[in-house]
């Protein structure tokens, strides 16, 4: 349902990072065993664990993702993912002082109750998603390198696949690398109980929308790596995405209030049919201390919809020892409110707007994470690590209907969000 | 304000931090380490992504920014 996306992109972007490293020579993942010429393949593994405060969602992730070396530069990757969710998210209505009611998405006449004051959470949202991709990593000259792939995933009601290609060109003795890449997504979506009318009554869950939604998606990134010294390394993307279809998530309702904050009724949001996504990135790493590496990045965003972002990441990676790390982040994020993001509607509003979605992950707030990551070289060379995250969001309020405002402001419109995740990695040549 | 003088900082600090931008072959040792890739941490960046993507509207900018699920 909506929180499944472990998306084709985070595979590509593995996949292109990979062939950018190789080519300016930086990548030496592999522990030294690899050079005896017998063990070719590479197993990168990983498990998380995600679960939110208050009930609300819980994730168990298992990840495998396994690359061939086939010599002559060559390299074959498969990545396997399994997903399995559960537990609460919000489906979009205000609070409000009396008990509301509203019907499972199912459409089959089931029925949960918030209590007054609270945010609304719909408590039926569980899924299972499984995505596979394929890579294949190649010369085309002694300085470019083209990569190509596929990938699929598969969830209840949502359905995706997608194809990537990405080339790289070390410049300057492999000082400097360009690179260009480009995919092409087809998502269907088949959401639980059909596709809901956008900005109509919410009736006891009547879907005339159909069954079956689809969108398209079509990325590019451009990047450039330079070399900073021996001890630095600094990188710029410029990522574009382009999404067509639909944008909607099926799931999710606003309220529609009179001035005293009492929803008359509840509409399905409606999202515009196009998304134009812009990212600038920069990354910077150095080696300190002669032992211990700095990491900083920051983020750009900007959106056709109205969202803007910044985040911020810095990490330390502190060698304590020859073969044990402690790696200490924090990370900063800012967003502003989708145009079309209320917390809730007016009465007689949703007849006249074009979009509307009161989905808090369109709505502004500011987020902090800090992690602490231990990693351990084994006397074995393989490699294993447990990390440990706190997030937490602190929402902002926008959106408010000025009709209703001071009704509305008895309640925690934009509440907070925590999680906690753990996640183990092993990695080893075979 | 304050943060949009975040890049431009960090881009002069990097670039200032670099004397000889020319790194000979035989100088890549540290460049080479593992905790030196730009992706050091491939499973847990998919993890990081996989969590900001589903609780944020932002996305991309390290890698492809679109696609994806009918979730966000």
């Amino acid at each position: 349902m909506q929180l499944i996306e472990q998306r084709p992109e985070n595979r590509r972007r593995l996949h292109l990072a990979m062939a950018t490293l190789g080519l300016l020579g930086l990548a030496a993942e592999r522990p030294a065993a690899a050079d005896d010429g017998t063990k070719n393949w590479t197993f990168d593994s990983g498990l998380l664990y995600y679960k939110e405060g208050g009930g609300r969602v819980q994730a168990i992730e298992p990840v495998v993702n396994a690359a061939i070396d086939l010599g002559n530069d060559r390299t074959l990757t498969a990545g396997f993912v399994i997903d399995s969710l559960s537990g609460a998210t919000p489906n979009g209505a205000a609070p409000a002082a009396a008990p509301q009611t509203f019907a499972q998405p199912s459409g089959k006449g089931k029925t949960y109750t918030i209590a007054p004051g609270a945010t609304p959470l719909d408590h039926t949202f569980e899924d299972t998603r499984f995505a596979v991709d394929l890579g294949y990593l190649f010369p085309l000259s002694s300085n470019g390198h083209l990569g190509v792939g596929l990938s699929g995933s598969k969830e209840y009601d949502f359905t995706s696949v997608g194809a990537n290609t990405h080339y790289t060109l070390d410049l300057n003795q492999k000082n400097t690398t360009l690179s260009a890449g480009a995919a092409f997504e087809y998502d269907s979506s088949d959401p639980v109980g059909g596709i809901p009318l956008p900005l109509t009554m919410m009736v006891n869950a009547v879907k005339a929308g159909g069954s079956s939604k689809s969108k398209n998606v079509k990325d590019i990134l451009l990047g450039v790596t330079q070399v900073l010294g021996p001890r630095g390394l600094l990188q710029f993307n410029y990522s574009l995405s382009l999404s067509n279809g639909y944008e909607t998530d099926p799931y999710k309702i606003l309220s529609v209030v009179d001035s005293n904050a009492v929803p008359q009724y509840y509409v399905y949001e409606k999202r515009p049919d196009t998304r134009v996504k812009n990212a600038l990135f920069a990354e910077y790493k150095r080696f300190v201390f002669d032992r211990d590496v700095v990491d900083f990045s920051y983020r750009y965003f900007t959106d056709s919809w109205g969202v803007r972002a910044h985040t911020a990441d810095l990490s330390y990676r502190w060698n304590f020892a020859q073969r044990k790390s402690l790696e200490p982040s924090v990370r900063f994020y800012t967003q502003t409110a989708a145009d079309f993001y209320h917390a809730a509607l007016f009465t007689g509003q949703d007849a006249t707007v074009d979009n509307a979605s009161a989905d808090p992950r369109l709505g502004a707030f500011n987020a902090w994470t800090g992690g602490l990551r231990y990693g351990q070289v084994l006397a074995n060379g393989h490699e294993l690590s447990v990390r440990v995250e706190y997030y937490k969001q602190f929402g902002k309020v926008a959106g408010v209907p000025q009709q209703a405002a001071t009704a509305l402001s008895q309640f925690n419109l934009a509440p907070d969000l925590s999680a906690i995740n753990v996640s183990f990695g092993y990695r080893f040549n075979w | 304000m304050k943060l949009g003088l975040i890049p431009i900082l960090f881009l002069t600090a990097a670039l200032s931090a670099c004397s000889s931008v020319a790194v000979k072959p035989w100088q890549r040792g540290i460049l080479a380490r593992a905790d030196m890739q730009l992706d050091a941490h491939p499973i847990q960046s998919q993890f990081d992504d996989h969590i900001y993507f589903s609780k944020e509207a932002a996305s991309g900018g390290r890698g492809f920014g679109g696609g994806g699920c009918g979730c966000n």
